[in-house]
């Protein structure tokens, strides 16, 4: 496996947020489909992924329930609130902003 | 659906157990995945779980991260829920109170009545027996009294020779002062001529006290010295009613009764001292005082109120000890005296507040037992209502809402009425106080101001939370009883019925009531026949309407001379005579109530004394006093014009006097004289022409001996003039003014007020708490009356099934009625019995309060059980009847 990159600080919620916007989910799930997404590009690892998670849950942005995984053992589900949808909208777009600026700045010749 | 689905579709918070828990399976979920995972990409199995873990992180960081804030959001879902139901319980409460508007209005009225009158009443008390005086260690201050008095019955004055010896001899006194009420003055200026009541007090008595004046200084030594200018301080209510708060009165002179007076200093508003009403205060000369006591007959004479301090620590047993080694002193030193030096302390607060304590006290229980009657009768109202509200409350209990959560509901209502009602109490008492202030204000101990203040506002807020929580206790744990298939299942024919703890938990209500009401009763019955027995003591003269008193003061600069003091007072009572309706006029200078007569010795002619003179009372009376006042003659004859001035002197005697003196024969043709006895008086002797009927200063006082000298004899500086007329006399009083007015404009009329207002005045306190105790009493049977009035009305309204089925059996409507009053008479019999047992009781301690009439009084007893059974008849008769109108047809159908 190539040596994975790090993350930034503050976009390990907005990824997570972003993985949930798919569909309801448990937190293995989350990190196995970030690694499958970026190709293994970004190691989200788990320690800050449940800290994110747990987080987000106290902010009203994701919401929680225990239910049964594929394997058919319990898992605790993640989906997105309204909130949650509203905040990944308006976070992705301030990223977008901010890295559009920062590459313009870099590529510039 | 699994327990936890459950208890995540209700929204509820979990334990911190439950959520340590939760973590846990949940970041081993995790790791179990990814060791799975590993495995199958081939890593052995043996380091795979390592692996898992390595790249989880640290999960020990993680797990209390998320811990952290799992808890905390449980409690802030707890807290929110605390408010989104308190929320809805209060909507729901609301549009209950706007669904029935009548009963909201009866609890609301009912609260607001009695947490009212305990708010106000609560104020009284606080700043009158609890708040501390406005001095400097009150504690340490005490008034000293003695025995009463052979003259007048007062027990709390002393001779100056005591109070100086006490300073001297006295070990645990820190201090001691003294002070006297010295009558008062005419103030006159430019515009006004006012009587103004003054007091002497020692130049430490500020100091004593531990204040300081709000302007200007206190008196000091040179204050008293022989030629100094005369001083006085003022008080604050004097300073703003004559000067207008002008602070330039400092260093004014003054003309009080025609006698100038320096302004030295001006008192803080709140310095409510001992000397009662006085408006200004001048220095006592004590030095000069005690040289002219010495002789053994002026130790006797006692004209000074004693106040010391103790010393910080001194206890009551040392003081009493003390004082007693003191007393043993005293009687050393002057062996022939007795009682000399016998004092009693008192503190001053006692003494400042004296029996109104006992009536304050009286008062407040009075109006904590018709708040509890409130609360029971809301909670009797709030039961019958809770039972016709068991079906919604058993639908909610059947969509999962526990007891405990119905309890509050129903609490937040009742807490809703008790806010409310609390709101409007506290308005009504700001009312209440100000118009208590206007009624009682004088009768009030004057220890400070007396307001609804921060204090009485707490109070408030407290019981009305605590009544709002009192009565909805009962009916929630009642309504809350729920039996689901009862509530829902049959359409509630048995749910509208009340339950068996219902018809209990309200008989027990209505029996509670009727006992308070008894003992309210009894209470203001007590008082009644009190304040009758009081109106009807013989005083010796007249109480009627129809006699008008007033005083005029003579100064002495202007009427120095006998023969222009005697012209004045002639003429005027000549010229009152003359006016229509008058019937006759009297003047004297001392009245039985104005505390203007005199002691002197009494010497009966022809017989030795050893010792000092006994002493008498005397004031002089004119011609037509003895008839004006309504004094009876018994002998002999009163005074004519023939006893002018000139003319043998002569004297009429009280019927005690000649009592005393001369046990076994008429004293009319004795003669007697006024004076010590000393070697240096020469007093005259008087011929006794007459004896007249004895006279009480006050109703709750002792009869005084007094003699009385003519008028026309022994001109005074003034006194009262009394005028009987056949009609209302308060007519005559502006014409009695401009008489006055004309013969000296600088005369002002005191305190015009007829015989029968004199009366009151004496016995305002008394009659204060019988005016509160029996509003009280009204308010409690009142209250009591719609208590069993609304459980009866109700019980029968629930029971229309059963009477109706009665009827359709062929019951009669009388049986029905029997029935129906059995059940209510019975409970309502309970009640009254406790209530007398209670009252019985607690009579006891209000005796003092009682004058001419047994604690234990039995006409009164029978008459306040007599009172609320007529009540209950009354409130069970109502609804016995309705209950006779059931048609059958419609109870069955109703359901």
């Amino acid at each position: 496996m190539p040596s994975a990159l790090d993350l930034m600080p503050g976009t390990v919620d907005i990824l997570v947020l972003r993985t949930l916007a798919w569909e309801p989910m448990h937190g293995y799930a989350i990190s196995q489909l970030v690694r499958t997404q970026t190709s293994g590009a970004i190691a989200l690892e788990s320690a800050a992924l449940y800290q994110a998670l747990h987080r987000l849950e106290k902010k009203r942005l994701v919401r929680a329930w225990w239910g049964v995984s594929e394997s058919n053992r319990r898992a605790k589900f993640y989906e997105l609130t309204a909130a949650g949808r509203k905040q990944l909208r308006t976070q992705s777009a301030d990223l977008r902003a901010y890295v559009a600026a920062l590459f313009a700045v870099l590529d510039a010749k | 659906m699994t327990r936890r689905g459950i208890r995540r579709f209700l929204q509820l918070p979990r334990s911190a157990q439950r959520i340590r828990a939760d973590i846990d399976e949940e970041l081993r979920f995790d790791i179990d995945m990814r060791t799975r995972d590993l495995m199958r990409a081939g890593v052995p199995e043996a380091d795979a779980r390592g692996r898992a873990v390595q790249e989880f992180g640290d999960v020990e960081a993680t797990r209390r991260y998320c811990e952290a804030l799992d808890l905390q959001a449980a409690a802030d879902a707890r807290r929110s829920d605390l408010l989104n139901d308190l929320r809805g319980d209060l909507l729901i409460a609301w549009r209950a109170m706007r669904r029935a508007p009548a009963f909201a209005v009866v609890v609301l009225v009912t609260l607001a009545l009695g947490i009212g009158a305990n708010t106000t009443v609560f104020s009284v008390v606080r700043r009158v027996l609890i708040a501390p005086l406005p001095y400097r260690a009150p504690d340490e201050l005490y008034r000293l009294y003695t025995t009463p008095s052979a003259v007048d019955g007062d027990d709390d004055k002393l001779s100056a020779v005591v109070i100086d010896a006490l300073a001297h001899d006295s070990h645990t006194l820190s201090a001691v002062t003294m002070f006297g009420n010295t009558g008062g003055g005419t103030y006159t200026d430019a515009q006004t001529a006012e009587v103004w009541k003054t007091a002497q007090v020692a130049l430490n008595f500020f100091d004593v006290f531990g204040v300081r004046p709000v302007l200007g200084r206190t008196f000091v030594q040179d204050d008293v010295a022989p030629g100094a200018p005369r001083v006085m301080m003022l008080t604050h209510a004097l300073w703003q009613r004559a000067f207008g708060g002008d602070t330039r009165v400092i260093g004014r002179h003054i003309k009080l009764s025609e006698v100038d007076y320096l302004v030295v200093g001006v008192l803080r508003a709140s310095f409510v001292g001992p000397t009662f009403d006085a408006d200004a205060l001048s220095p006592l000369p004590f030095a000069a005082i005690l040289q002219r006591s010495q002789s053994p007959r002026m130790v006797q004479s006692r004209s000074w109120r004693a106040l010391v301090r103790v010393r910080p620590g001194v206890t009551d047993a040392a003081l009493q000890a003390d004082l007693a080694s003191f007393r043993m002193s005293m009687q050393a030193r002057y062996p022939d005296l007795k009682n000399v030096g016998v004092v009693r302390p008192v503190p001053l607060r006692a003494a400042m507040v004296g029996n109104a304590r006992a009536i304050l006290i009286l008062v407040m229980s009075a109006a904590s037992l018709v708040l509890v009657i409130a609360c029971v009768n809301i909670a009797g109202l709030f039961l019958s209502r809770a039972t016709a509200k068991r079906r919604e409350l058993g639908v909610r209990a059947a969509l999962g809402a526990g007891r405990a959560r119905l309890i509050r509901q129903v609490l937040t209502e009742s807490a809703m009425y008790g806010v409310l009602g609390g709101v409007a109490g506290i308005a009504l008492s700001v009312v209440l106080m100000r118009m208590l202030l206007a009624i009682a204000g004088s009768t009030l101990p004057h220890v400070g101001e007396i307001r609804i203040d921060a204090a009485a506002l707490a109070f408030a807020a407290v019981i009305s939370i605590g009544c709002g929580l009192a009565f909805g206790l009962l009916p929630a744990i009642a309504a809350t009883r729920v039996d689901l298939r009862d509530a829902l299942g049959d359409g509630g024919i048995r749910a509208a019925s009340q339950g068996r703890g219902g018809v209990r938990g309200s008989r027990v209500l209505v029996a509670t009531q009727l006992a308070f009401a008894v003992v309210l009763l009894v209470g203001a019955g007590l008082l009644m026949r009190t304040f009758v027995s009081l109106t009807h003591t013989p005083l010796g003269y007249g109480v009627d309407a129809n006699t008008l008193a007033f005083r005029v003061n003579l100064p002495y600069a202007r009427y120095r001379d006998t023969t222009t003091r005697g012209a004045l007072v002639s003429s005027l009572v000549s010229r009152i005579h003359g006016m229509p309706n008058v019937q006759s006029v009297g003047y004297t200078s001392g009245a039985p109530w104005s505390g203007g007569i005199m002691n002197e010795g009494f010497r009966v002619e022809g017989r030795t004394t050893d010792g000092a003179a006994p002493s008498v009372q005397y004031s002089t009376a004119s011609d037509e006093y003895f008839s004006a006042i309504g004094i009876a003659l018994r002998a002999g004859r009163v005074f004519t014009p023939a006893d002018r001035k000139g003319a043998p002197l002569t004297m009429v005697v009280s019927e005690s006097v000649a009592r005393r003196f001369w046990p076994n024969e008429s004293p009319i043709g004795a003669y007697a004289r006024l004076g010590s006895g000393a070697p240096d008086d020469n007093s005259p002797p008087y011929e006794i022409i007459g004896v007249v009927a004895d006279v009480r200063a006050r109703v709750l006082t002792d009869i005084v001996s007094v003699v009385y000298v003519s008028e026309r004899q022994w001109p005074g500086y003034g006194g009262e003039f009394v005028v009987r007329t056949g009609s209302d006399p308060k007519a005559l009083v502006p014409a009695i003014k401009n008489i006055v007015h004309d013969l000296d404009p600088n005369l002002p009329v005191i305190s015009p007020r007829t015989l029968r207002e004199v009366l009151r005045e004496s016995i305002a306190r008394q009659t204060m708490a019988m005016a509160l105790m029996a509003a009280f009493a009204a308010l409690a049977v009142l209250l009591a009356a719609l208590g069993v009035y609304s459980v009866m009305a109700y019980g029968v309204a629930s029971r229309t099934r059963e009477f109706g089925i009665r009827t359709a059996l062929g019951a009669e409507r009388r049986s029905i009625v029997a029935l129906v009053l059995r059940q209510g008479l019975s409970t309502a019999g309970v009640g009254v019995a406790i209530g007398l047992v209670v009252a019985a009781t607690a009579s006891g301690y209000a005796a003092t309060l009682l004058v001419g009439v047994s604690p234990h009084d039995v006409p009164t007893f029978v008459a306040a059980a007599a009172v609320l059974a007529v009540v209950a008849v009354l409130a069970c008769f109502i609804p016995a009847r309705a209950a006779t109108r059931v048609q059958p047809v419609e109870a069955l159908r109703g359901e």
